[in-house]
């Protein structure tokens, strides 16, 4: 934790909470509301006896003093089932700065993890290339959440290209149901289907973000010279004035980013682009504070 | 085609620089990994094989560029084919008419033969040309200036001067035949220089035109170069003396079988002559005047004629470096050693006979003459009281070249002076004073003349600016004051020229004084010159009538005026001035014939300049038309090529 998540920055967001929007179904008791009402310390209601209700929910201090036979309410709080997916393809290794995209990413996912154990969530985190790489199943605690740190500090080392289908088909197997899913990716694979398996995820009941992590440089072309352009995944070199093609290549980047945006919200997911020269806690606070 | 600076094309290695800037620029493109690249590719598709092709058109505009810079450097031209008979050219032709050039063979002289050539080659003249005609003999001179009409120029041929006796001028000539021919507007420009290119031309010196001239030139030689010349006169023993005055001539040149003698004529008669003996290519004659001979110049002539007769020809002056001394005597006395003049002419009998010598003649002031100063250098008025009615007579000696020098003493009269001679003189004589103790004299050309003493003076006093006090007294006062009037010099004395006031006659330093003064006032008169030279001479005036009696007989009488510039003088020989009728011995001058001219061995042309020919009429040489300007013009233009596809390269 103490390589990804700074002390100032898990100081910063110590007393940030997520409230899930939409209610799951957990083992563990938190702070979300669960869709199950019975026994529970937090009184919600009372109302009439139905036929077919439990007789043992019935409150006899409530019949003592009314004569009717009264039923107390209560509301359960479920526990949140978060998982974080993390692309680690070489194209995420890449960063024009100090910080590559994968550092970004990892810090954005480990802040995250960060919130959600504080409030007692359990959080699984899965990295993938061409295929999931490593799977922490979801656990909640002080000790699970050092160990997810410590994956995140030391991804596997990929140098495989981005296949974002096939890897998000089997994190929709690993995610199991109406929880929080977490993407963080370059979303480098232009195949037109790349981005289908989210839909699945949403049906599945998740709230899914897709962050979308971008180096500047990526975003902006700023060489000034010419150069020999070599990829990060096996493309091959390409020799090119900068200042020639920017403003195609820019054009090209924003259809590719509102391409990829498209179509996440189109599947029912939030979408955000990082970009890795904005502070990591802009990107949690946005998250966090629009739920 | 071909190139006025060839070794300049080596800048055409330049061309490898653009070539390995492109290679090297591929090869050390900066690389940079982008995971992003896919983007690149996509777009770069479409422009790649566009960029291919920019960058070969790059590649070739700079190599082209830099190889028509390299060649514009180099000065190409391109020799555009034509014919002599099809088009029309600016000709200039230098025409040798010196000495030399007189020189006969077959009953013609070299000038008339060059003068067929000529017009043999103004009739294949394409009609439409241009033909200049400059004479190279000294002065070179322009004898037909761009003209068209043809039959004006055979004409203008048939005047030159066969018999020149000029010096040589080739090179000036050339440079003058260059300037008309670059004031023409026809492009073919052609220079055809006819001589006998013998040492006297000296073409080996001359600057021949670099580009855009065509030279040729054309030999115009004698085949046996047979001539002799009267190559010095050395004389010895006096005019005046026993013995005579004896010449010793030398005559150089080819010995000839035939009896040759130098024949002396005085006054256009033939009066001896004497054989002359040969040892080697040097002959030698003696002829000896009689004693008294009344002739200031004499002429003497090698006999037979050779090739070049005008160099047999020698005038030769008999008292050439006499300075002619008058001595007034303002103060004259019965015995002769108590003259005022005594002590000067003593001085002038005893000076060495190195140098220049003296005649001087003396006058008592009152027998002053109009004829007796006209003979003079160098007037000396001693002690004289002036005349007013002398005042016309000295401005126009002193102005036509003559010289004065007025000494003081108790005759002189400094107002008068003052009056009727104050524009003459280079100061102002004031009251004379008699010293309470004798002061000395100086000088700084003269250092023994502070032994000199003076015990009265007639102070001078404002001196005129152009003056030169040549002598001070010890209180710094000017002694001996001069100036220059006109063509002649005027000196002042401030003290006796004999030992009334002064003991300066008694010091051995007063003969270096009177010789330093009178030699800086003679100055020096030329008395031998070159053919066509001016020469300057005394003016007639109402009373006395100059002539000049040139070496053929020929009397030519001068303007009324001080000095006369007499240019006539292209005959070979002595010339003889009369002053109304008598010889002037002052004035004789001789002419002598270049002596480079002698030699009639001609050299052959002078090493060919690049573009020199062998003969004008050579239909496959063209005329050469510079390419530079257009090479200049491509390389812009490739510039701004270059500098368009740079800005396609970046769109």
């Amino acid at each position: 934790m103490t390589h990804v998540l700074g002390p100032e920055l898990a100081v910063r967001l110590a007393g940030l909470t997520l409230r899930a929007k939409r209610t799951v179904d957990g083992l563990l008791a938190g702070m979300h509301r669960s869709p199950h009402r019975g026994a529970s310390a937090i009184f919600k209601e009372h109302r009439a006896y139905r036929p077919g209700d439990d007789p043992r929910l019935i409150d006899w201090r409530a019949y003592a003093r009314s004569d009717r036979y009264t039923i107390k309410h209560f509301e359960h709080e479920t526990q949140l089932r978060a998982t974080l997916a993390l692309d680690i393809s070489s194209s995420m290794h890449w960063g024009s700065g100090d910080v590559s995209k994968i550092d970004y990413g990892a810090t954005l996912l480990a802040a995250l993890a960060y919130v959600l154990t504080r409030q007692g969530d359990a959080v699984s985190l899965i990295t993938f290339d061409e295929v999931i790489r490593d799977r922490l199943p979801a656990r909640s605690g002080p000790a699970h959440l050092d160990y997810l740190m410590r994956m995140l500090a030391q991804p596997s080392r990929s140098s495989g290209a981005t296949a974002l289908h096939a890897s998000l088909d089997k994190l929709v197997e690993h995610a199991g149901r109406m929880g929080l899913v977490v993407i963080v990716s370059d979303l480098l694979d232009l195949s037109e289907d790349a981005l289908d398996p989210i839909a699945r995820i949403q049906a599945r009941g998740h709230q899914t973000v897709v962050l979308h992590v971008m180096d500047p440089a990526e975003l902006e072309l700023p060489y000034e010279q010419p150069m020999r352009f070599e990829g990060v995944e096996g493309e091959p070199h390409v020799e090119v004035d900068p200042q020639g093609v920017r403003r195609r290549y820019r054009e090209a980047i924003d259809t590719f980013l509102a391409s990829c945006q498209r179509r996440v919200v189109a599947a029912g997911a939030r979408y955000m682009l990082a970009r890795t020269d904005a502070p990591p806690e802009h990107i949690l606070l946005q998250l966090l504070r629009d739920g | 085609m071909g190139f006025g600076l060839p070794w300049a094309l080596v800048g055409l290695v330049a061309i490898a620089v653009p070539i390995l800037a492109h290679l090297l620029r591929r090869q050390k493109l900066p690389q940079q990994t982008l995971p992003t690249i896919a983007f690149l590719h996509r777009i770069h598709a479409t422009r790649a094989a566009r960029m291919r092709v920019v960058d070969l058109l790059l590649l070739i505009a700079r190599v082209a560029m830099v190889a028509a810079l390299a060649l514009a450097a180099a000065a190409p031209y391109r020799v555009v084919q034509s014919s002599l008979l099809d088009r029309q050219h600016a000709l200039a032709i230098v025409f040798d008419d010196s000495l030399s050039m007189a020189a006969m063979e077959d009953g013609k002289t070299l000038i008339e033969r060059a003068a067929d050539v000529s017009m043999e080659q103004l009739r294949r003249l394409p009609e439409g040309s241009e033909v200049s005609v400059v004479l190279a003999g000294r002065p070179p001179r322009v004898w037909v200036r761009r003209r068209s009409e043809t039959e004006m120029v055979e004409s203008a041929f048939s005047e030159i001067d066969t018999r020149s006796t000029r010096a040589g001028a080739l090179c000036d000539a050339v440079n003058t035949a260059v300037e008309l021919l670059l004031e023409s507007e026809l492009g073919d420009r052609r220079l055809l220089v006819l001589s006998d290119f013998t040492p006297g031309a000296g073409a080996e010196e001359c600057e021949w035109p670099a580009r855009g001239i065509r030279v040729a030139f054309e030999t115009v030689a004698t085949s046996k170069p047979d001539n002799r010349r009267i190559a010095s006169v050395e004389l010895s023993g006096e005019r005046d003396g026993p013995q005579g005055l004896a010449l010793e001539v030398r005559v150089a040149g080819a010995p000839s079988e035939a009896k040759q003698e130098i024949r002396l004529r005085q006054k256009g008669q033939e009066t001896q002559s004497a054989p002359v003996r040969w040892s080697g290519d040097k002959g030698e004659a003696t002829l000896v005047l009689e004693p008294g001979t009344p002739d200031a110049v004499v002429e003497l002539r090698l006999d037979p004629d050779d090739l070049l007769p005008a160099d047999n020809v020698r005038g030769v002056l008999l008292g050439s470096d006499t300075v002619h001394v008058l001595l007034v005597d303002g103060d004259p006395h019965p015995d002769p050693r108590k003259r005022e003049t005594a002590f000067i002419s003593h001085a002038l009998g005893v000076a060495p006979r190195i140098g220049r010598s003296f005649a001087v003649e003396t006058l008592d002031a009152q027998d002053l003459s109009e004829s007796a100063i006209i003979r003079s250098d160098v007037v000396v008025f001693a002690n004289a009281a002036l005349d007013e009615k002398w005042l016309p007579l000295i401005q126009r000696f002193v102005g036509g070249g003559g010289s004065l020098w007025i000494t003081a003493g108790d005759r002189i009269n400094p107002r008068v002076y003052g009056s009727v001679l104050r524009e003459l003189l280079p100061g102002r004589y004031t009251a004379t004073r008699r010293e309470q103790r004798p002061v000395s004299l100086r000088s700084r050309a003269l250092p023994e003349l502070d032994q000199a003493t003076v015990s009265a003076r007639t102070p001078i006093s404002e001196t005129a600016l152009d003056s030169i006090v040549t002598a001070r007294f010890e209180d710094g006062a000017p002694a001996m004051v001069e100036h220059r009037y006109r063509n002649g010099r005027v000196a002042m004395f401030a003290t006796t020229i004999d030992d009334a006031w002064t003991d300066l006659p008694y010091q051995p330093v007063f003969v270096p004084f009177v010789l330093d003064a009178l030699e800086r006032l003679a100055g020096r008169t030329q008395h031998s010159v070159e053919p066509y030279s001016s020469v300057s001479l005394p003016g007639s005036t109402s009373s006395q009538r100059i002539q000049v009696v040139t070496p053929s007989g020929r009397t030519i009488d001068l303007a009324e005026a001080d000095r006369v510039v007499f240019r006539d003088t292209g005959e070979i020989g002595a010339y003889r001035v009369l002053v109304n009728g008598v010889n002037g011995e002052r004035f004789a001058f001789v002419v002598d014939a270049p002596a480079a001219e002698s030699d009639l061995q001609s050299q052959g042309p002078p090493a060919e300049p690049d573009n020199a020919e062998e003969a004008m009429d050579d239909p496959s040489r063209g005329a050469e038309q510079p390419v530079t300007p257009w090479l200049l013009l491509a390389a812009v233009a490739l510039l701004f090529a270059e500098l368009w596809l740079r800005q396609v390269r970046r769109r």
